[in-house]
């Protein structure tokens, strides 16, 4: 698969994705968040020759602008439903339904970010450096958490970007494509 | 549907001023864009009334511009004097419904008098504001603002001057009470002292007695404007001037110049048109994390241009109809124009919104 992005290109390696976690891993530049957009079907480029994977129902955990900032968190929470109250004890976001995202801190929002991509009903699921900002024990959380909701999805397919050491420990029996 | 509700809402409570920024600039616009065609109209408007005024100007030969500027505004020289038995004339003339005498060449304080009978505050609908109408030729009226201006009150004793000069000479021996102050629609009324006919008899010791500077005539049809050119060939030493035809030559004469003002004159609803724009499309820039959301939430475009533009669009639109509230009394299909004019910024502000890219 090649993609072009203006006059940038990048050739993948074949990929061979099943259901449950894929670990994207890769030097900066490589075009892993390019290959989550592509899956995604939100990348605004080229794409030559077929996706791994293609569905309708995809949801993506961007790095960034992954929430509006003028709505409140209840809010986002109405626009993506399903989101329980037990969901934000778990990633220790209760309390903070009526803050707005920039009252709250880059670790809450990455988690805030990873429970409304996960709350999207998808077959694929695209996560983007979930854990990048957080520091051990909150990223203990949100990999509790993720791993749950594979356990829970045994159908659905999860692709994971990462630099993460401690997401590939977490992790250690998940698939892995180096780019 | 339920996303854009709760996008607008957040909107209106978060983006209050924007919105209200957005809802007057498409309101400047609308009114903007009004300001040269109002102005063409108001001159046009203006010059057809002045023509409504009197059909005809009966004065001593010489310009009819120059009997017209003089007898409605007291601009330029009268071309001279017309006896009484002009004035007898045209009164008893078939085609005549009414007239009214207008007396020049004498001022107070630099002011022109005018001489003339209770027709003129009628035609030239001058109010009274205070006191009388001058009825007797030792009585006069003049303009509340003017009388503010001059510190004149009702009671008052003045005198007047021989001319235009305020320095001319003085008649001494004739006084002129105020008793009434009026309001005109026109300035040439605001700035002019008026006294019965014969008062410029006695200013002048009875001299020229019967005789006017000038007759205004209303025609009993306005057919007979056709007809009265060959009646004013046929007599000696009289001009008729015919406001309509005038003006109608000066609307003419004007008419390029005017278009030229409103040409020239759109360049500033386009400079705020262009403002209006640029405020749209950094507001859009501003949407672009909720872009990307509902882009990742796989929203339809429709949807999404209605969450994030619906509210600025309908703030436009609000501007668009204040402005038609507004100008609603004027002229309805003059206020319509404006406020269409005001929706191409909206449209080329929505059409970038659509060009952002994620």
């Amino acid at each position: 698969m090649i993609i072009t992005l203006g006059s940038h290109t990048i050739t993948y390696p074949e990929m061979v994705l099943s259901p449950g976690l894929t670990l994207v891993l890769g030097p900066s530049g490589a075009g892993k968040t390019t290959l989550l957009r592509a899956l995604h079907g939100t990348l605004e480029g080229r794409v030559d020759g077929p996706l791994p994977l293609e569905f309708d129902h995809t949801s993506l955990m961007p790095q960034q602008h992954s929430w509006v900032p003028y709505l409140t968190l209840s809010e986002h929470m109405k626009l993506t439903p399903g989101i329980s109250e037990q969901a934000l004890d778990q990633l220790g976001l209760e309390g903070l339904e009526n803050k707005f995202p920039h009252q709250l801190s880059v670790g809450q929002l990455q988690r805030f970010s990873l429970l409304i991509s996960l709350s999207v009903p998808a077959v694929l699921y695209l996560l983007d450096e979930p854990s990048s900002a957080l520091d051990t024990d909150l990223a203990e959380q949100s990999f509790r958490y993720l791993e749950q909701h594979i356990q829970a999805h045994p159908n659905s397919y999860y692709v994971a970007v990462t630099h993460d050491d401690r997401m590939m420990r977490a992790f250690s029996s998940a698939k892995t494509i180096e780019l | 549907m339920k996303s854009i509700v709760l996008f607008w809402r957040a909107q209106l409570r978060r983006k209050t001023a924007p919105l209200l920024i957005i809802a007057f600039l498409s309101l400047l616009t609308a009114l903007l864009v009004q300001v040269p065609s109002m102005t063409s109209s108001y001159v046009y408007s203006k010059w057809r009334e002045s023509a409504q005024y009197a059909d005809v100007v009966v004065g001593y030969k010489g310009s009819p511009l120059q009997i017209v500027a003089n007898t409605l505004y007291r601009l330029e020289n009268p071309t001279g004097n017309l006896p009484q038995e002009s004035l007898t004339y045209w009164n008893k003339h078939p085609m005549v419904s009414e007239s009214c005498p207008v007396a020049l060449g004498d001022n107070i304080d630099g002011y022109p008098i005018v001489g003339t009978d209770t027709n003129y505050f009628r035609w030239m609908n001058i109010a009274l504001l205070k006191g009388r109408l001058p009825s007797a030729s030792t009585e006069v009226v003049l303009a509340a603002e003017l009388a503010n201006r001059l510190e004149i009150s009702i009671g008052d004793h003045l005198h007047s001057s021989h001319g235009s000069d305020a320095k001319g000479e003085a008649h001494d021996h004739h006084h002129l009470e105020v008793v009434g102050l009026t309001r005109g629609e026109r300035a040439a009324d605001n700035e002019a002292f008026f006294v019965p006919v014969e008062a410029y008899y006695d200013m002048h010791h009875g001299q020229g007695a019967g005789a006017v500077t000038a007759l205004m005539l209303r025609l009993k049809s306005k057919s007979a404007l056709v007809m009265l050119p060959r009646v004013f060939d046929a007599r000696a030493n009289e001009q008729g001037a015919f406001p309509v035809f005038i003006f109608a030559g000066l609307q003419k004469q004007w008419a390029p110049t005017l278009a030229k003002l409103e040409t020239w004159g759109m360049l500033l609803p386009a400079a705020v048109a262009l403002l209006f724009i640029a405020f749209l499309y950094f507001l859009a820039q501003g949407e672009r994390e909720a872009r990307l959301y509902l882009h990742h939430l796989k929203t339809s475009p429709l949807e999404r241009f209605m969450a994030l533009y619906g509210m600025p669009l309908i703030s436009a639109l609000s501007g668009f109809l204040l402005h038609l509230l507004l100008l609603w009394g004027l002229d309805f299909s003059i206020a319509s124009i404006g406020a269409g004019f005001a929706l191409l910024p909206t449209a080329v502000a929505a059409l970038l919104f659509t060009r952002i890219r994620s």
